[in-house]
């Protein structure tokens, strides 16, 4: 075949001569096949090969009759989306590629909750099993956190002014600053929580105690440790939002800066637990700091100035 | 010429578009009838109130089916309803359309900016926090072989009580405000059932996205929550 640009004309051509072999059951039932992409992908890459293969009979028999027994079209495709492994081989593009970080149930999130609240370090360590990566924490606790951040002063206000003191003030609200508060504490808390693990995994890779440290696998799931530890800010800005009614007195600006300590110890704590737990053990009794735990906490400490001075 | 012939290829797909409503309403029923016979060619030879009539009804159908039935079957879908669940999903992966959303979506903002510069923005934020609603329903649920589009739909929707809200809140109650002359009850009065319609209008248009998707855990609703919630809280203190 000298032309031969078309793989279904050519083996037209040659299941001419099937016919002569009595026991093949119905060649013709096989002409459709190679239609499918199933059947061209694994021999069109190298196009020699295929038609040497279709040109002897004896050979191209076999290959054909053993992709023409199962449905092959339903099954391949009706399979992806069932079997959870398939979903590793989406491509990173696709939606259904991320939702395997949105899914969890009730009680593992509660338990991941807790986790963070209570100081458990080992928590992790003893199921390793369902220690996956999720996303839903980063975004959605973030998300309470700006929303904290963006409704709880106007919210106080409103309820101040004009439910307990009775007094209208619409055009009075400041809302420019709330608004300013919103889009600052949007940056600040999504920059923080998607942008800098991309540098923290890169300074726990080049680390030289990295064998101290946990492996991360991937990006996502260092994600996730840094957006489960936004969950001290909830309360803290709720306490924060009620302070800030009455910004002018110092005591009260010295109250913020503790609180805002506080939060950025517990979650620098967090951050430290999580990112040493791989061996327990050994690390609780060499207690030297290495140079990526370091980083890690400067960075938190900037961010936790930054949240102090722009939101408050 | 080939003037019936492109009349033939046109018309099944006004009739198709058309006989879902017409099946759903009754009231659509005999204005779909009527526009059929009148206007071979769809919609193009149709005078402009009369598509706007079928839209609204349209919207009104839907939103039967989305948000209305859930002030008395609300308690019992969540005690035991499954079937009917399974029925409505159907309609919804069925037929979606956007201009439900952009309607309320333009009510919305109209009523929360009074038509003022801020009307740009709160349209562009109201269709990112249904991108966002809609993301997340598709992330959570990849098993239900429903788009992002007829997500988008579906919160869409879902928005209209939060209309009710900016439409109550900064319409009406305002107009109240101006009656009652600024005395320091009524301020309070009014205030409080502020808030108290901000509350209902949330509940009701929570538990309609929550009832329609099937989302039953905390995990699926809370999202959902917030961003409604971000949306009535504009609506009220703006």
């Amino acid at each position: 075949m000298p032309s031969n640009n078309s793989s279904f004309l050519d083996i037209d051509d040659d299941l001419e001569g099937v016919d002569d072999f009595g026991n093949e059951p119905n060649p013709f039932d096989d002409a459709t096949v190679p239609d499918s992409p199933n059947m061209n992908k694994p021999t069109t890459g190298k196009d020699g090969g295929f038609y040497s293969t279709m040109n002897n009979k004896s050979e191209s028999a076999a290959p054909l009759q053993g992709q023409m027994d199962p449905p092959s079209y339903d099954q391949v495709i009706g399979e992806n989306p069932n079997e959870n492994s398939g979903r590793d081989e989406l491509r990173p593009g696709l939606i259904n590629y991320y939702s395997r970080y949105f899914q969890l149930d009730l009680t593992q999130f509660k338990k991941r909750l807790s986790g963070v609240l209570t100081f458990r370090n080992d928590h992790n360590n003893s199921e390793d099993s369902d220690n996956e990566a999720d996303l839903y924490g980063a975004v959605w606790i973030t998300a309470t956190v700006v929303m904290i951040n963006f409704t709880m002063n106007g919210g106080l206000t409103f309820i101040i002014n004009n439910v307990i003191d009775g007094i209208r003030n619409g055009e009075d609200i400041d809302r420019a600053s709330q608004f300013k508060k919103l889009l600052h504490s949007i940056w600040l808390f999504y920059g923080y929580t998607f942008g800098v693990p991309f540098i923290t995994m890169q300074i726990l890779k080049r680390d030289e105690h990295s064998e101290r440290n946990r492996q991360f696998k991937s990006i996502p799931e260092l994600i996730s440790v840094y957006g489960y530890a936004n969950l001290i800010w909830i309360p803290i800005c709720v306490i924060l939002n009620i302070l800030d009614m009455s910004k002018r007195l110092r005591t009260v600006q010295a109250i913020q800066w503790a609180i805002v300590a506080l939060g950025w110890a517990q979650s620098s704590y967090f951050l430290n637990s999580q990112m040493l737990n791989n061996n327990n053990n050994d690390t609780q009794e060499s207690v030297k700091s290495s140079v990526s735990i370091i980083v890690v906490v400067t960075l938190h400490a900037l961010f936790c100035l930054l949240f102090r001075f722009i939101i408050f | 010429m080939s003037y019936g012939r492109e009349d033939a290829t046109i018309e099944p797909d006004f009739i198709e578009a058309d006989t879902p409503m017409a099946g759903v309403a009754g009231v659509a029923g005999n204005e779909g009838g009527v526009s059929q016979d009148v206007s071979n060619r769809g919609t193009l030879d149709e005078t402009v109130l009369e598509t706007l009539k079928r839209d609204v009804v349209d919207i009104n159908s839907r939103l039967k089916q989305v948000v209305y039935p859930h002030f008395p079957s609300l308690f019992s879908c969540w005690c035991n309803g499954a079937s009917s669940n399974a029925a409505s999903e159907n309609n919804i992966s069925a037929n979606c359309d956007l201009w439900a959303p952009l309607a309320f979506i333009i009510l919305y903002s109209l009523f929360v900016s009074h038509a003022r510069s801020l009307f740009s923005s709160l349209f562009v934020s109201s269709w990112f926090i249904l991108l966002v609603m809609a993301l997340h329903l598709r992330l959570t649920k990849p098993h239900q072989k429903v788009s992002l589009i007829s997500y988008i739909s579906i919160c869409g929707y879902c928005l209209f009580p939060q209309v009710l809200n900016a439409l109550v809140s900064q319409l009406l109650l305002p107009l109240a405000f101006h009656i009652g002359k600024e005395h320091r009850w009524m301020v309070r009065v009014l205030s409080l059932s502020q808030l108290l319609v901000m509350a209902l209008c949330l509940i009701w248009s929570v538990a309609a996205v929550s009832w329609v998707t099937q989302s039953k855990t905390v995990i699926e609703i809370y999202p959902l929550a917030l961003c409604l919630f971000g949306m009535a809280w504009l609506s009220t203190v703006l």
